[in-house]
């Protein structure tokens, strides 16, 4: 199947720590030490490649 | 105005309707506006593979939540953008042709899962990418996605491959920029970023800045975005190219991502975005 041939894999397996804000009803994802917003974690693009094309801003990892 | 994740029990509340007469009615408040992002269940990336009977279970799940989201069609509220809507929209055979009426630039691109067809494309045209023509993302298996990819590396792969699904076979686009647009309603904003990569998802390391977009690209955009009856888009194009004039139009996404952005436009996608949806619950709350 080409389109296997040319895919990518994940590239970060572990879960991040992540928590969910009910106030402001975001994400957050704990890196080095510091809550950033899901879509600002520098692991974003390794654990969900495809999201930052779905949508999936607000769900963490 | 409220969020509702359905993952997360706290914020659907009392989301329950109770069919009376003349017809359903939400527990609560009916939303008068409702801007659907995704939120189908997934599977957990991390979790361990996935048996056929979960899978099941997952995409059961999935139809019954696609189907709860008629309950706010009958209600009549007022959609960004309408499902139906954005069905259309996030087709890309539909996306480039109406992207070419609108008046972008729109690269040579071939759709074939014939290999010698595509070999013949690209000699005569030249550096070419590969691109599949819906989003490709093995969800259940190692949560592997196709991102753009070199055509000389697509044409290496055996032609019974290439007779597994189609493709687009695309002229390469060279280009100083890359741009994402957004059009919010009437209004339209944008950032770019040094092109550095076939597709800038797979490089996240150079950084993004406010992109001012000419006239007659966003009388474009508007166009598109009335094609398709879309309040909401975020457009990809590519800027600098030497030989199309204007920015060339890739893709446009019905619910694409603006958060990673929001920051560098100085909040202002989700100000505006925020603003649409008070004027849009303001006019419902006229109408009725």
């Amino acid at each position: 199947m080409l389109l296997r041939e040319l895919s990518v894999k994940r590239t970060v397996t572990d879960q991040p720590v992540s928590r969910y804000q009910g106030r402001t009803q975001t994400s957050q994802v704990l890196e080095d030490g510091v809550w950033r917003e899901s879509w600002e974690a520098r692991d974003g693009l390794g654990t969900k490649k495809a999201d930052i094309e779905t949508g999936e801003d607000q769900k963490g990892f | 105005m409220r969020r509702v994740n359905r993952e997360n029990p706290m914020t659907l509340g009392r989301m329950s309707a109770l069919l009376g007469q003349p017809g359903w009615d939400v527990q609560g408040a009916a939303p008068r506006v409702a801007w659907l992002r995704q939120f189908l269940p997934e599977r957990d990336p991390y979790g361990p593979a996935l048996t056929p009977s979960e899978i099941d279970d997952l995409l059961v799940c999935r139809r019954q939540w696609l189907a709860w989201t008629d309950l706010f069609t009958v209600l009549g509220t007022r959609w960004i953008n309408h499902p139906k809507r954005s069905h259309g929209a996030e087709s890309k055979v539909r996306q480039l042709a109406a992207a070419g009426r609108a008046g972008f630039p729109v690269p040579r691109t071939l759709m074939t899962f014939d290999l010698e067809e595509a070999q013949t494309f690209v000699s005569g045209i030249g550096p070419s990418v590969v691109k599949s023509i819906a989003t490709a993302f093995w969800e259940f298996s190692d949560q592997s996605f196709v991102f753009t990819a070199d055509a000389e590396q697509a044409l290496a792969v055996g032609g019974r491959s290439w007779q597994s699904q189609p493709v687009f076979v695309q002229e390469r686009i060279d280009g100083s920029h890359d741009a994402r647009l957004f059009v919010i309603g009437k209004d339209v904003l944008g950032a770019h970023r040094p092109r550095v990569s076939l597709d800038w998802r797979t490089d996240q390391g150079v950084a993004w800045v406010p992109w001012s977009p000419d006239g007659r690209t966003i009388e474009r955009a508007l166009t598109y975005a009335r094609a398709f009856e879309l309040d909401y888009g975020a457009f990809d194009f590519i800027l600098g190219s030497p030989s199309h004039p204007g920015p060339v139009f890739l893709e446009c996404n019905p619910a694409g991502e603006f958060g990673f952005l929001d920051d560098v436009l100085e909040r202002q996608p989700s100000q505006m975005m925020g603003r649409f949806l008070a004027r849009l619950v303001s006019d419902t709350s006229r109408v009725r």
